[in-house]
């Protein structure tokens, strides 16, 4: 088991997330905090199985940064506070509790006429990674959060964040 | 059973599971941490250091390993992952490197675990759950049901 730890922690999430059907073991083993955090920690620039299609030009070149989860809305920020896009529907999607330290993710994303892919896993502690390669068959998409967002929102939406932003209150963060 | 070579290196004995013995220059098999700590602690002294869970074969592959990494400097960095590359490759399929792995992580080589891996994490890599199984006879245990359900949950990573 310590090995397939080892081999695990170094393959993508989305690998990870088909190999949850191996058997309860692994599946067990994959969801596992303990593992997850080994995971994180040895792929922090690389767990992005993102931009399978072209679909979303705006973010293949961008810093993006994804700012709010709901299983409504998600909204993309870029690191300057300019709005990317926002996506109404989300498929597939769970989320990551802090609590639990399960996975989290966003599926097949649709955006109007350009629906695609976008697939997302949110780190469940804030990171800083590298600017996404532009290359739209890349498997990795870098995702900025920057540490001035807060203040970006509380401008932007001075009467609190828009409703849906937040699957739960531990994300929210604290003014 | 301590000998020295010409040029002063101490030498030590490992002998593997099945009885193979291996002389090898101290600092080559120190970069195992588990023999390492053997040998601080005095194990060597009397023989040979026995190694019960690894076979000849794998043990002279490690061995090849420790001795390229410990006459190589930083600056042949390049020619170190090339030569690691090639490594790997020989030791061709999954089965060998599980082997090479286990005696990896039993060693505590970690230069040696971190490449068989990730070498592996390649391997399985845009794998079907059912090729991975195969690979390392892994039991499906979920019914029908709970395997619909799995695979449900997680539907885009099968896209």
């Amino acid at each position: 088991m310590e090995l397939i730890i080892e081999i695990l922690s170094r393959v993508a999430v989305k690998d990870l997330l088909r190999f949850k059907c191996v058997s309860k073991e692994w599946k067990l083993l994959i969801e596992d905090p303990y593992f997850v955090r080994k995971h994180l920690y040895l792929n922090p620039y690389g767990s992005f199985p993102v931009a399978k299609q072209p679909a979303f030009s705006s973010l293949q070149s961008c810093d993006g940064l994804i700012l709010a989860q709901g299983f409504q809305r998600l909204w993309v920020f870029g690191t300057d506070g300019t709005h990317i896009l926002w996506f109404e529907t989300i498929m597939y999607l769970q989320l990551f509790s802090r609590q639990s330290c399960t996975w989290i993710f966003n599926g097949q994303v649709s955006h109007g006429s350009r629906a695609g892919y976008m697939l997302t896993w949110i780190l469940p502690f804030f990171d800083l990674l590298p600017a996404a390669q532009n290359d739209v068959v890349s498997q990795r998409y870098g995702v900025v959060l920057s540490s001035t967002w807060q203040g970006w929102v509380q401008t932007h939406y001075p009467n609190g964040y828009p409703p849906g932003s937040y699957p739960n209150e531990e994300v929210q963060p604290k003014n | 059973m301590s000998i020295t070579t010409e040029n002063n290196e101490k030498m030590i004995t490992l002998m593997s599971s099945d009885g193979e013995e291996f002389v090898v220059e101290e600092a080559v098999a120190a970069q195992s941490q588990t023999i390492k700590h053997l040998i601080e602690d005095g194990c060597s002294t009397e023989g040979s250091i026995p190694l019960p869970n690894v076979t000849g074969r794998v043990l002279s592959e490690v061995i090849q390993y420790c001795k390229k990494h410990s006459s190589s400097d930083d600056k042949e960095e390049k020619e170190l992952e090339a030569w690691d590359a090639e490594f790997v490759k020989a030791a061709d399929d999954h089965v060998a490197l599980t082997d090479l792995m286990m005696a990896a992580n039993f060693l505590d080589i970690k230069g040696l675990l971190d490449l068989v891996a990730q070498t592996l994490a390649n391997m399985i890599t845009g794998k079907s759950p059912e090729e991975v199984r195969r690979m390392w006879n892994i039991k499906n245990d979920f019914t029908p049901e709970e395997a619909e359900k799995v695979r449900k949950e997680n539907q885009w990573a099968f896209e």
